[in-house]
């Protein structure tokens, strides 16, 4: 079928990116593989540092009624399984319903898809009960289900954090969030000096003023010494929930599935202290890695690539318009590094402007000029930075896709 | 229950971080070596999950592997419903 | 293992449809995930390793990982986190010992 453009992904910068091609008479279609659009903001609820509560559920059938009243068409339960350059979607019926086209033809792309979590090895995560906090966070906030009756959180992050208190909120008894095993495996995932480093930057969204006081304390690495070495016994209640940056997890137990937990503490060098070891019991364990760009369309492609561990690791490099190295494919939202959802919005909007000037329809520069100055604006609004240096690493990707644009145009 | 060397790397074909270092001591560097070499990230996943461990462990032990892009992506870029896939033209 | 009672998030309400999981005759509510309406019924297993057997479940939720496929009669294999039950489904575990 002959479109205009087609959008894979209908998430936040997805769907804006339809919702900009659809309002300048565009024919675009979004391709998602879920049954429902929204993506990641569906299972969203955290408090905004505006105070009151930001519900993604809201945010998206906000996103998804405009797109629709623009006149995109949205295609779910569609996974897009190939591009062909010129443009060709392929598109898996994931229903096996043979109802529906199977391929799109068109002058230009959005990827749109997002980000996905890093894994978290630890002996027993493959038992039935161990997923990701993303899973937890679905699981809860959108089928309404408890991932288990008593939980532990891995990884301390900002998205570990929010998932612990939404699992707390959901009446989950969260038994405290703790460090993944120390292994190289895990990177600095399991670090207690690189998690307090982490936690540093997070002062402004401290819910207290004595935990605001203490992260931005963190800042200097004077303190960040003194508290690798000590922390209260009992962790530190972040939203309710014990925070102990000085646990490990070492291991999760059960016959056929999770049963129990090993924890030991560990020493500032980060070294457990396997002779302290502690069993305790729940039926979930929820793992959080960090989250890194999902770009395996792009990466078929041949699109230019960098490397930087600010926005995720590997990130297709895009120009100020969000064009790739590849003429006609767009990128936007988390898979060009993991911003949140505002600057995700931001980016399918500019996108969106530049697909339709790559279509040849009329977008005046000033129109893009405000589009990308919307962009910075979110950049500089964006409270949380899920990896510190975010707002720099994107400057830096753009310079890259400079070089790398001039050199293979 | 595994721990150290018995821990799993590769979810879907169950290949342990033992089988990994192995194929990293007899010369592997590349993900793509270590895949021939051990199955990781031959399954269904096709190293979604693993990719990055790999990466991690082939570091530590040896060198960042070569190759931007790691594991050889191909299409399709995930599995296709029994009648659904169609030869490129 | 439902969410009844939720401090912020809005009441949902959804009818009931009705789907087989192996031997068992199970309720869900309409628009949740296969692997959703499982866990409410107590169930984490959804899968066993084709070459160990070991027994497994959920792990990513996003369909990226492909753990959670199961086998829908009419339909073939699915992740059971992005599918919704639907009413008069026949689901099955798959891989040793189930379907491919």
């Amino acid at each position: 079928m002959r479109v205009d453009a087609v959008v894979v992904g209908g998430g936040p910068a997805g769907l804006r990116a339809a919702t900009e091609v659809a309002r300048r008479g565009g024919d675009v279609v979004v391709l998602d593989e879920n049954p429902v659009f929204g993506g990641k903001l569906l299972g969203q609820l955290h408090e905004s540092h505006a105070g009151g509560w930001w519900r993604g559920w809201e945010v998206a059938a906000r996103l998804e009624a405009e797109a629709r009243s623009a006149g995109a068409v949205l295609r779910g339960d569609a996974g897009v399984w190939a591009l062909e350059p010129g443009w060709r979607a392929r598109v898996a019926d994931l229903l096996n319903r043979g109802d529906q086209p199977a391929a799109y033809e068109a002058g230009a792309v959005v990827v749109a898809t997002g980000a996905c979590e890093k894994p978290v090895a630890v002996p027993g995560w493959t038992l039935p009960g161990v997923m990701t906090v993303g899973a937890a966070q679905v699981l809860t906030n959108v089928h309404r289900v408890r991932p288990g009756r008593r939980a532990l959180v891995v990884g301390i992050d900002p998205l570990a954090l929010t998932v612990a208190r939404q699992l707390a909120l959901a009446g989950v008894e969260v038994v405290g969030v703790v460090l993944p095993p120390p292994l190289g495996l895990n990177a600095d995932a399991g670090s207690v000096r690189a998690t307090l480093a982490r936690l540093g930057s997070l002062a402004s969204l401290a819910p207290t003023p004595w935990l605001r006081m203490a992260a931005a304390a963190l800042e200097s690495g004077l303190v960040r010494e003194l508290a690798a070495r000590v922390g209260p016994p009992g962790g530190v209640r972040v939203w309710g929930v014990p925070v102990h940056h000085r646990t490990a997890l070492l291991e999760v137990q059960g016959d056929g599935r999770v049963e129990r937990v090993v924890l030991a503490p560990v020493g500032a060098d980060g070294e457990p202290v396997t002779s302290r070891r502690r069993e305790v019991q729940v039926d979930a364990v929820c793992l959080s890695g960090g989250l890194m760009p999902l770009a395996e369309l792009p990466a078929v492609l041949g699109c230019g690539f960098a490397r930087d561990e600010r926005l995720g690791g590997d990130v297709p490099l895009h120009g100020p318009d969000m064009e790739s190295t590849v003429p006609g494919l767009f990128v936007a939202g988390d898979v060009t590094g993991v911003e949140g959802a505002e600057v995700a919005m931001a980016k399918g909007r500019l996108a969106g402007l530049a697909v339709c000037r790559r279509l040849g329809r009329e977008v005046r520069d000033a129109e893009i000029e405000a589009a990308r100055r919307k962009l910075d604006r979110a950049r500089q609004e964006a409270k949380i930075e899920f990896y510190p240096g975010a707002r720099q690493a994107a400057g830096a990707m753009g310079q890259r896709w400079r070089e790398v644009a001039w050199v293979d145009p | 229950m595994s721990d150290g060397p018995e821990l799993i790397v590769c979810r879907c074909e169950e290949v342990v971080v033992r089988e990994v270092l192995d194929a990293v001591r007899a010369g592997c560097r590349t993900l793509q070596e270590v895949k021939m070499a051990t199955r990781a990230g031959m399954g269904p996943c096709q190293g979604r999950v693993c990719r990055t461990l790999l990466e991690r462990l082939v570091t530590l032990e040896a060198a960042p592997p070569e190759g931007a892009a790691g594991l050889t992506k191909r299409l399709p870029v995930h599995p296709v419903p029994l009648g659904q896939l169609v030869e490129e033209e | 293992m439902r969410i009844t009672d939720h401090p912020l998030l809005p009441a949902l309400s959804r009818r009931e449809v009705r789907f087989s999981f192996e031997v068992w005759e199970l309720v869900a509510l309409e628009g949740e995930s296969i692997a959703a309406a499982l866990l409410a019924a107590g169930e984490r297993v959804l899968r066993h390793h084709e070459r160990t057997g070991a027994p497994r479940g959920l792990y990513c939720g996003i369909g990226h990982c492909l753990e959670c496929r199961v086998w829908v009669d009419d339909v073939g294999t699915v992740r059971a986190c992005t599918t919704r039950v639907e009413d008069g489904m026949s689901v099955r575990r798959s891989g040793f010992g189930g379907r491919p």
